[in-house]
């Protein structure tokens, strides 16, 4: 039963893998859009994550440590956007980052354009894939025993102090897989994206229009080429993660 | 339920605090620390109020029963952590790192992983990492509990000399040999209160109380009937079952707790011809070996015990099942009411 379910991933992966002759992929590898468009999804996706780390990381923290009111309902919230089809994600973002919108009016103003732009890219990467930092940095901090906290504290730490020097080395291996979980659903997004910005063209994007366009084995080059370059990231990120494993008590 | 308890702990003194689980030891050292809040109250440390203070602005420095060693730094980095934490940094922290490991003799281990340690080595570099912080006020919280018989010896030595350090040390432990070999003062807590409080040999000799007495370790603890001596000079009688205990003092409700010190019972194989007026024939139902001498179980109606020491175990030839005799004097019966 297992190597069923197995083969259920492994099986169209492997297809699709070997549909294509390495021939294919040098000559897709040279195709200026192709490359443009894998190069879209990797350093937006990247950058989206870093800056939304910034915010998601801290508040993994407070969900991890505090007691507040609502924190059930702010748990609920951020799982939300993994509930809902993807297509409706990027429609209820759109709403808010249009042009008429107030963010959108205020955003314009700062020479900012999130629709048909990398911006608006970001920001639906964003949305689809944030619960994945947040719930894998959640799970990092609950894993700090608290003691450890309260010994830095009781030694004269500040609780930034506590927070650089203690819970972050210690949950620093879920907050990095949270990064690369992040990074990984932000890249691969198409619904959200394509509802916000179908120009510039981001990879999952391209592949839906290339079949569109031309048939399955366009679609199969694009595709072969983005999960391979998608697998050397990930190795080397797993590898990075591998390498800076703290012993935890 | 804590409180009230009202603790003064002058400089240099070694305070400690004796009681079972849930008698709110630890919830106390927790609220010190600022890691549990209290409704009402006031910890003054140093003539300052430091109950509406975090945790690292108070200098209470807090030794867990299973120290939290930081597991991703050496034994120096964890001896040095509260010292960066004040903004020490260079030769200044790196000697009073290496002086701190030589005072609680882990200078061999600073390289070493918490992980790679054994228990004691593992408390001792939580005590030096907390005197690092030079804290005003010194929480030792159960220190030795988890620790075998060898290290604990140690590491009591160890804990005697933090003396000279001159800090107040409150201490909690479960252990009645841990508090009168280490305390200055014993209190007894018991449901969030503090029943006794004085000279640990005083508070174990003479608890002034049953829970204090079980506290102190005496296991000849029986309740009982009184019926007090007409007058001063006769003794009162004390009926435990069938048995009827005779003792000395003034007896003045008709119930009340006997306590006898194991080691003033006497056993004898024959019917001893004695000055004590409690004497009674028994069976050994149980013999321990000890640490220092042999604990004797003798059913005599109720169990009692004696403690004697293993050169005359050894000469009596005492084993289960033996018949025996017991006598202890009037005057080795304490009584509570």
């Amino acid at each position: 039963m297992a190597a069923i379910a197995l083969l259920f991933v492994v099986a169209p992966l492997l297809s699709l893998l070997f549909s294509r002759s390495p021939l294919d992929l040098v000559e897709a590898a040279s195709d200026k859009v192709i490359v443009q468009s894998i190069m879209l999804s990797l350093s937006t996706s990247f950058i989206t994550t870093l800056f939304a780390g910034l915010f998601a990381v801290p508040l993994a923290w407070l969900l991890a440590r505090k007691r507040f009111r609502f924190k059930g309902f702010v748990s609920g919230i951020i799982d939300l956007p993994v509930m809902i089809p993807h297509s409706a994600a990027g429609i209820a973002v759109l709403g808010i980052v249009n042009r008429e919108s107030l963010l959108g009016t205020l955003a314009s103003e700062l020479g900012i354009s999130f629709v048909d732009r990398p911006a608006g890219i970001a920001v639906a990467m964003a949305f689809v894939s944030i619960p994945f930092l947040i719930n894998a940095a959640r799970d990092g901090f609950e894993a700090v025993p608290l003691k450890l906290e309260k010994a830095a504290q009781n030694l004269g730490a500040g609780p930034w102090r506590v927070f650089f020097t203690i819970s972050l080395p210690l949950a620093w291996r879920s907050v990095l897989s949270g990064f690369v979980m992040m990074f990984a659903r932000g890249m691969s997004e198409f619904g959200a994206v394509v509802i916000i910005a179908y120009h510039p063209l981001t990879a999952p994007v391209l592949i839906y229009d290339r079949f569109n366009a031309f048939g399955l084995k366009a679609a199969q080059e694009v595709s072969v080429l983005f999960i391979l370059v998608s697998l050397l990231v990930f190795v080397a990120l797993r590898w990075i993660g591998k390498n800076n494993q703290h012993v935890r008590s | 339920m804590l409180g009230p308890l009202n603790l003064n702990v002058p400089k240099g003194e070694h305070l400690v605090l004796l009681g079972p689980s849930g008698s709110g030891k630890s919830l106390f050292l927790e609220i010190l620390c600022g890691f549990a809040w209290t409704d009402s109250g006031s910890v003054v440390l140093n003539g300052e109020e430091i109950l509406g203070l975090r945790p690292d602005k108070r200098k209470v420095g807090l030794v867990m029963q299973h120290p939290a060693l930081f597991p991703h730094l050496t034994v120096a980095q964890n001896i040095a952590y509260s010292l960066r934490a004040n903004g020490i940094s260079g030769k200044y922290l790196k000697n009073e790192v290496l002086y701190l490991a030589e005072k609680c003799k882990v200078d061999h281990l600073l390289q070493r992983n918490p992980e790679s340690l054994s228990g004691g080595e593992i408390q001792r570099v939580s005590i030096a990492r907390t005197l690092a912080a030079k804290p005003k006020l010194l929480l030792l919280d159960e220190p030795l509990s988890s620790l075998d018989v060898q290290l604990r010896d140690e590491l009591r030595n160890f804990i005697r000399e933090l003396k000279e350090e001159d800090i107040p040390v409150l201490h909690v432990t479960h252990d009645p040999e841990e508090a009168i070999r280490l305390a200055d003062r014993v209190g007894v807590m018991h449901e969030g209160k503090i029943v006794q409080l004085g000279d640990p040999v005083a508070v174990m000799r003479n608890p002034s109380n049953p829970f204090v007495a079980k506290m102190s370790g005496t296991k000849n603890y029986f309740k009982a009937s009184i019926i007090p001596g007409k007058s001063e000079a006769e003794t009162n009688i004390g009926k435990v079952g069938k048995l009827n205990f005779k003792f000395t003092g003034t007896a003045d409700s008709t119930v009340g707790f006997l306590l006898i010190d194991e080691n003033q019972i006497f056993i004898s194989i024959e019917k001893p011809v004695t000055s004590s007026l409690n004497v009674f024939e028994g069976t050994i139902n149980e013999i321990n070996r000890m640490h220092s001498g042999t604990e004797i179980t003798v059913d005599i109606g109720v169990n009692i015990i004696s403690r004697i020491t293993d050169e005359s175990f050894i000469r009596m030839q005492l084993f289960t099942g033996m018949t025996c005799w017991i006598a202890f004097k009037a005057t080795a019966v304490r009584y509570i009411c």
